[in-house]
């Protein structure tokens, strides 16, 4: 049953976010061949110069609407996902969905596992256009090439020493670094589902502002655990900080495995928050 | 006759106020029950609370002798007086989405229906009446070969002239040995495809009997109702 609920979902977001990529790519596009165009010698001596400037005024408003734009899809497309998840939920859609033979779990999951994808595919997106923008092609990739080749040459020269300051060798490290990433994205979304949940149980009809103060309260109290989970490890270890600020790879590692860790038992916590809401305390009016 | 539906001393509160009060009712299978009773009364809280969307605050509500949960939901057949579908889908979107989720539906008699009702499945739900998108919501539902059909006020959006349509469909559309329990105030149109009634007010089951033995006495339900709940 997750399967399907995906399929769905991935269907509903991929009609309001493809749409909104392709404008990106368009603008992106746009505004690089007005570029190319305005800066070549033969329209410079040949087009008349008022038409010139036209277009590249047309040309500076086609940047600052992309780079808007640009910097909104990340945005967007999250606002998008946590709207989805209480429209779908906690609005008269839930008559639906909250009655459909699956758990609430599998509901959960169905918008967190889409959230990931979407938003790892707005961040390619936006790479992919800011590239458009402003890479001339070959030498783009002259200088990727030459940036890897620099990369490459520099990890086997420096093998050992790198393993030393991070503790495991580079590949290691950056699979580590991605899960950390993944870590963090998933907190970062359950933290605004659960925020959805618990706003729409305490607000009778304000629910945006129910669930903007959940989030805010949400915040407070990540903070204050953070600060015992400190409190606590500094009382335990005193030379801690000690111990993290020498350069050895293992302080670093620590670093990594125990915001992995945090940031999974955070989660977990809201997951399990969330699911508790839906299943025993969902008040759809 | 084995029971489909089986409330005991079941309880909803919502905060101080007493939705439904202790109740007990059991509904056997293979009947057409009105839910009837004045706004506020209770009947959306006991539909609510089968289709398992409520916790009872005390007391139990049984389906097929199982409290609501996943096995439940595969048997019942919801209809809420909300406009539960996503606006950007088309009709024909909707009809996968239930074949996908309810292994009972059938898709063959959901196009049969919205072709009788001439409704486009191409169009999007968006761009389509208040009225016709609750008939496509009672297609969706009566679509299904469910065992129990809980139908929260599925003729009060539509014109007069399209409610007997709606009941006609509901009728020939349902198993034999399923259960309909239709919650309305509109009795004098669902009266005659009724087997049992139940009258509920301010969260108490007034009376549950047989239609046809009100009918034996030279009465309606309409007038008991009437009668029951005057003012």
């Amino acid at each position: 049953m997750l399967g399907k609920l995906f399929k769905h979902e991935f269907l509903t977001i991929g009609k309001f976010a493809l749409p909104s990529y392709i404008v990106v790519l368009i603008l992106a596009l746009v505004g690089r061949f007005l570029t190319w165009i305005t800066s070549r010698q033969y329209v410079i001596d040949n087009v008349p110069s008022t038409f010139v400037k036209i277009l590249s005024i047309l040309t500076s408003l086609i940047t600052l609407l992309y780079t808007l734009v640009f910097l909104g899809i990340f945005l967007l497309t999250m606002a998008f996902l946590v709207y989805r998840f209480y429209k779908n939920f906690f609005t008269d859609e839930g008559y639906l969905m909250m009655t459909l033979p699956v758990k609430t779990p599998s509901l959960i999951l169905s918008k967190l596992s889409n959230a990931w994808i979407w938003i790892i595919f707005s961040g390619i997106v936006a790479i992919v256009s800011l590239i458009i923008t402003v890479g001339h092609f070959d030498e783009l990739t002259d200088t990727l090439n030459n940036t890897w080749d620099s990369i490459k040459s520099m990890l086997e020269r420096e093998e050992d020493f790198i393993k030393d300051e991070l503790g495991v060798p580079i590949w290691v490290f950056v699979i580590e670094l991605l899960v950390l990433g993944l870590a963090y994205l998933t907190r970062f979304i359950l933290s605004w589902y659960a925020s959805v949940s618990f706003g729409n149980l305490i607000a009778k009809k304000h629910k945006i502002i129910g669930t903007l103060f959940s989030y805010f309260l949400l915040f407070i109290i990540t903070t204050i655990i953070l600060s015992l989970y400190l409190t606590v490890i500094t009382t335990l270890i005193p030379d801690y900080y000690d111990k993290l600020n020498d350069s050895s790879g293992r302080a670093l590692q620590t670093v990594v495995f125990g915001s992995i860790a945090i940031y999974s038992v955070f989660s977990a916590g809201l997951f399990a928050f969330t699911n508790y809401i839906m299943k025993h305390k969902l008040n759809l009016d | 006759m084995a029971a489909i539906l089986e409330c005991k001393k079941l309880k909803k509160q919502y905060g101080n106020f007493t939705a439904l009060n202790e109740i007990d009712l059991t509904l056997p299978e293979g009947k057409i029950v009105g839910l009837l009773g004045p706004n506020g009364s209770g009947k959306t809280t006991l539909i609510k609370l089968a289709s398992g969307l409520l916790l009872p605050s005390s007391g139990e509500i049984l389906i097929a002798g199982q409290k609501p949960g996943i096995d439940t939901k595969k048997l019942v057949a919801y209809l809420p007086e909300r406009n539960y579908l996503t606006d950007s889908m088309k009709v024909s979107g909707a009809v996968d989405f239930m074949a996908d989720f309810y292994s009972d539906f059938d898709k063959n008699k959901a196009y049969d229906l919205l072709d009788k009702l001439n409704i486009d499945p191409k169009k999007t739900l968006k761009s389509l009446s208040k009225g016709t998108k609750e008939k496509v919501q009672l297609i969706l539902v009566m679509s299904r070969n469910a065992r129990l059909y809980l139908l929260d006020e599925p003729i009060g959006g539509v014109d007069p002239a399209a409610r007997d349509y709606i009941l006609d469909t509901i009728i020939s559309n349902y198993c034999e040995n399923a259960t309909v329990l239709i919650s309305t105030h509109l009795i004098a149109d669902v009266e005659s495809v009724l087997d049992e009634y139940v009258f509920i007010q301010n969260g108490n089951i007034l009376e549950h009997g047989s239609v046809e033995r009100i009918k034996e006495s030279g009465k309606t339900v309409d007038g008991l109702f009437r009668e029951v709940f005057r003012c």
